[in-house]
């Protein structure tokens, strides 16, 4: 039978402890949330919403511009974080080999790119010269790969043992054999890792969306999200005395489109999480 | 063996060096191609990748409709250009008009960008035109110098007619008008105040500012809102506002001649002081310049203080959320507090940001869309541009537009951003939300101040 | 070493150099596109770094602007916060490497020696969370909490008899309040790359160990961590090729007028010219500073870690 240690108390408190700490503020966003916006007053501590109303999500979710904006970005967040898997793993791959001639080029070229940013404007030009703007491909292309995913990818790959390797080849496989047939299984941990970072990137694009698309039709869902808040935070400095609904874009509706923001990609990643499996040869978990 | 490695690692480099000038010179083709667009003026807009319109012709027949391109703030949810309003509107004015709607918060970004492009739209919005990169834009060439056309607006009246003829030369940026203003009324910022706590504590509506002093002072002591505790804050220093009182708002001459910034004045000093007396009365919260903006309001909505300044239209919303929680708050305006050397009030410029025409264009679209904004400047467009349909968006009740249950769920503060439309005298003040009556009344207190 | 003498030495290498592109050629087409990427959106747009020795206006373009060599260097370099700026970025920048680089170590492994699959599970959703919610949100919350007029901490301090104490004013505390923000934000998100790491680990060492007798503490120390080393190296030498950076959407937020003589750092500067002033160039002289501060601590981290003994990033 499992002893319970003084380890084991240490642990469970340490962790219940964090996780307390980190959960606690998301009490106050979801009933805040949840709370009707006729009653919410503002820096009153919520724990249980007063009165639940879901008007702020039915605001939220019945413009025909969310679903629209959602639709977009998870075309970006799919297609692009599929391709980010390919590009990165594969030159990462390619980039263990030690013997490579040039391989001192590239990975220069790679920590280069790291660490040397040209700033927004040359970005702007280059990708308006290749006829990107406003096309939901903008916001893929350009970021097809990134050095620091590079460099873990190459790090992870690396620490896979080398007599793997080395016996494939002396059964004649060849490198690109090699890395579809062990590699790439042997990498399930890191490509899970990497793909939940590319895909919560992609997600939570607002800059990039911002500046390359100018059909409101194409914009992505943070954009949309950000047009919700705008009036709240520079107090509508519209021109005329307009005023958007009954209740204008409060506290509630700001809590509810973070709780809509997060909620798709946190459901993701216990999807990943099976692929964070100890070791290769599976066995079962120990006591 | 050394001198091998290292002759290999001379090789290496110079191979490094060589590829990195082969991209350089290939990447400095690209912004050349960039700026020759750019400069271009005159010529028919090239068809720029990305653009929804129509290809752009440059002599467009009289029949056709005119097509813009456009970039606009955006507060909120922008109407769609298959929304009713806005094919209602092309058709009215003969357009083909397609705007990228653009977060206000940004919106200076996103500008600085597309000039950096030189991919202008036709029709720009320009928020602060006196953005740097603006004016260095201005000198650049990139917008349509508008002066000798306008002339003495003999070829279009609603801008003399229906605008704010102050904005015309304010707005001129190096003497030559390359924007038409955004006009509006002159009213605008008002000092909203509790008068249900004035009367609770037996105080006089102030009307100077040692009298506000005063009254914030006694408040901060008291407990107005009855919650048995003494954290009523007074007020929240508004910069410009109070200052007003103490003449910042008239020049002060340098030595030289130019101006001396606000900020350095002796009578800005003056204010400081003021306020200062008020920090250490405690009315002024401890923490007063940690409070930003949406959160003076939410404090002032729920009766945690008892002053605050904003445009005069939220007066009636104020109300109805402190309502919320004391029935009986009841929201005045101080619309000028007397002070040594001034009043406490800022007298609005008149007009908010402008439109700018890319140079880009030629000069008969550049006419044609000029033509364009004057008839949306007509005033029987007004209601139009800002409400929507009438009987659709809005109707009109008591002689003021009142929006509908449609026109709540559509309409809002990015609805007039595209357009010049002509000018409110309270446009500023009226809440749309309230009764007719209710704003009829808000009006006479600012009136006063036209008055003086 | 015989020579041969019927093969110059030239043409041995050139035999040598084409049979090592052959042997690589698939790890050359592995690594190909990706080149390609590089080049064109990373290396290509890097003529804009000169904008940093012109004078840049936007609609001028590049070739109309003025060139004026190192001026704006000079400029940044004797302006008078420069020292300001660097004690501010250094410290917040330190302050994260050494308090808050460990921390999502420290939690991987209690995560790691949790046995109910559950609640592990349950808490590594829930310690991620707070790396969702933007800035925004997140400096609301801390007024909410720690505000001197209005706070939770502070009404709880208030209550049992002392004094408010001003968190978000002080200069003092500025510092401490970023970096306690930083580590809430981050420390779930930071453990998913170890807990990756630690999967990779033969669970068949841990058997060996238990059967030797190794206690808790002993198989962490000696099996856990040695394991995921490289990683730890490889992320520390990331992180300080940006040791310059230390989040600009945070400390703009934070910042106000009773904290800004520790709160300004290079990026605020540079945002301030650039979206205020609209001075681009200031921006990217400032971003190539920050750059080469950064080349020169992975190299230099790079080399030491060699000498160490594990294998840097190179």
């Amino acid at each position: 039978m499992k002893r319970i240690t003084y380890g084991d108390v240490i642990v469970y408190t340490a962790v219940s402890f964090i996780s307390f700490l980190c959960v606690a503020p998301f009490f106050y966003i979801v009933s805040v949330s949840l709370t009707d916006p006729s009653v919410y007053v503002p820096f009153k501590l919520y724990v249980i919403p007063e009165k639940v109303s879901f008007m702020s999500y039915s605001y939220i979710l019945s413009n025909p511009n969310f679903l629209n904006s959602l639709k977009n970005t998870v075309f970006v967040t799919v297609v692009g974080t599929a391709l980010n898997i390919v590009f990165t793993f594969t030159m990462a791959y390619g980039l263990t080999k030690k013997g490579m001639p040039h391989r001192g080029l590239f990975m220069g070229v790679v920590i280069f790119a790291l660490l040397f940013s040209a700033g927004i404007v040359p970005h702007y030009l280059l990708v308006k010269s290749m006829g990107l703007i406003n096309s939901l491909w903008s916001l893929i292309l350009p970021v097809l790969t990134n050095s620091w995913s590079l460099i873990v990818a190459k790090s992870f790959i690396e620490s896979l043992p080398e007599e793997l390797e080395e016996s494939a080849k002396i059964d004649g496989c060849t490198d690109i054999g090699i890395f579809l047939r062990i590699i790439v299984p042997l990498s399930k941990a890191s490509i899970a890792t990497l793909t939940l970072f590319f895909a919560v990137g992609h997600w939570n694009t607002y800059f990039n969306a911002l500046i390359y698309l100018t059909d409101s039709q194409k914009s992505t869902l943070q954009v949309y999200v950000k047009t919700l808040l705008v009036d709240a935070s520079t107090g509508g400095a519209g021109s005329t005395g307009m005023v958007d609904l009954l209740n204008i874009p409060s506290e509630t509706v700001r809590m509810a489109t973070v709780v809509l923001a997060m909620l798709p990609i946190m459901a993701v990643y216990p999807f990943v999480q099976r692929y964070f499996v100890k070791g290769v040869m599976l066995g079962s978990i120990k006591g | 063996m050394n001198s091998h490695i290292r002759k290999i690692k001379v090789r290496k480099a110079g191979l490094l060096i060589g590829l990195c000038l082969l991209l350089a010179a290939c990447g400095t083709a690209a912004p050349n191609a960039a700026d020759n667009a750019g400069q271009g003026a005159g010529a028919p807009a090239a068809n720029n990748s990305g653009t929804q319109t129509a290809a752009q012709t440059s002599t467009p027949a009289p029949q056709e409709p005119l097509v813009i391109r456009g970039m606009a703030n955006l507060y909120n949810q922008a109407p769609a250009k298959d929304s009713e309003f806005w094919k209602a509107m092309e058709k009215e004015f003969h357009v083909d008009y397609t705007v990228d709607w653009v977060p206000a918060d940004n919106y200076q970004q996103k500008l600085d960008l597309v000039l950096a492009s030189g991919d202008l739209p036709d029709l720009m919005q320009i928020t602060n035109i006196t953005a740097p990169s603006i004016l260095k834009a201005v000198k650049a060439g990139a917008f349509w110098d508008l002066t000798p056309y306008l002339g003495d607006f003999s070829k279009y009246p609603n801008f003399k007619n229906y605008t704010n003829q102050k904005a015309w030369i304010l707005s001129k940026i190096n003497g030559k008008n390359y924007v038409v203003p955004r006009t509006r009324g002159n009213l605008d910022s008002a000092l909203f105040i509790r008068q249900d706590w004035l009367d609770k504590l037996g105080l006089k509506k102030p009307t100077t500012i040692e009298e506000f002093a005063e009254v914030m002072k006694v408040i901060a002591k008291s407990d107005p809102d009855g919650n048995g505790k003494i954290d009523t804050i007074g007020l929240i220093p508004s910069p410009g506002y109070f200052a007003a009182a103490f003449g910042t708002r008239d020049p002060v001459r340098d030595a030289n001649g130019g101006i001396t910034h606000m900020v350095l004045t002796s009578n800005y000093a003056d204010y400081v002081e003021y306020m200062r007396g008020l920090f250490e009365a405690g009315a002024i919260p401890k923490e007063f310049a940690l409070i930003k903006g949406t959160q003076q309001e939410e404090m002032f909505m729920t009766g945690r203080s008892a002053s605050f300044v904003k445009n005069a239209w939220h007066k009636y919303r104020m109300e109805q959320e402190n309502r919320k929680t004391q029935p009986d708050a009841k929201v005045t305006l101080l619309t000028h507090l007397e002070g040594p050397r001034g009043y406490a009030h800022i007298w609005d410029l008149g007009f908010f940001g402008g439109m700018a025409i890319s140079k880009k264009v030629s000069e008969e679209k550049m006419l044609r869309i000029l033509d364009f904004l004057n008839a949306t400047a007509d005033e029987k467009y007004y209601n139009f541009v800002n409400f929507g349909i009438e009987n659709v968006h809005y109707v009109m009740k008591d002689g003021f537009p009142s929006l509908t249950e449609e026109g709540k769920k559509v309409v809002n503060s990015s609805f007039n951003a595209p357009f010049i439309f002509s000018t409110a005298e309270f446009a500023k003040v009226d809440s749309p939300l309230a009764p007719m009556s209710y704003n009829l009344e808000t009006r006479e207190e600012p009136e006063s101040v036209i008055i003086n | 070493m015989r020579a041969k003498a019927e093969k110059p030495a030239w043409k041995r290498r050139w035999r040598k150099r084409m049979r090592d592109y052959y042997n690589y050629r698939y790890a050359y087409l592995l690594v190909i596109p990706g080149f390609v990427y590089f080049l064109v959106f990373k290396i290509a747009p890097m003529w804009g770094l000169l904008i940093a020795f012109k004078d840049y206006s936007p609609f001028a373009g590049f070739w109309q602007s003025q060139w004026v060599g190192f001026k704006h260097f000079a400029e940044f370099f004797t302006n008078a916060y420069f020292y300001l700026m660097l004690r501010n970025t250094l410290v917040i920048s330190l302050m994260n490497i050494v308090f808050f680089f460990p921390a999502p170590i420290v939690l991987a492994l209690l995560l790691n020696e949790i046995r109910l699959e559950k609640f592990k599970r349950v808490n590594q959703t829930i310690v991620y969370m707070p790396h969702f919610l933007s800035w925004v949100v997140i400096t609301g919350i801390t007024f909410f909490m720690l505000s001197s007029d209005v706070g939770l901490v502070n009404k709880v301090i208030v209550n049992m008899g002392g004094e408010p104490v001003s968190f978000l004013s002080n200069p003092k505390l500025f510092w401490w309040v970023l970096l306690l923000q930083n580590m809430w934000k981050e420390i779930g998100w930071g453990t998913i790359i170890f807990l990756a790491a630690i999967t990779q680990i033969d669970p068949s060492q841990y058997e060996a160990a238990t059967i030797d007798g190794a206690s808790r503490m002993q198989k962490i120390f000696r099996i856990t961590i040695p394991s995921i080393l490289p990683t730890i190296i490889v992320l520390l030498i990331l992180r300080l090729g940006h040791v310059m950076d230390v989040g600009f959407e945070q400390v703009l937020l934070m910042g106000n007028p009773f904290v800004r003589d520790v709160a300004e750092v290079f990026d605020t500067y540079s945002y301030n010219q650039g979206i205020n002033q609209g001075n681009f160039s200031t921006a990217i002289t400032v971003g190539i500073f920050k750059s080469v501060a950064g080349l020169c601590m992975v190299v230099a981290s790079d080399r030491i870690v060699k000498k160490m003994g594990y294998s840097g990033i190179y």
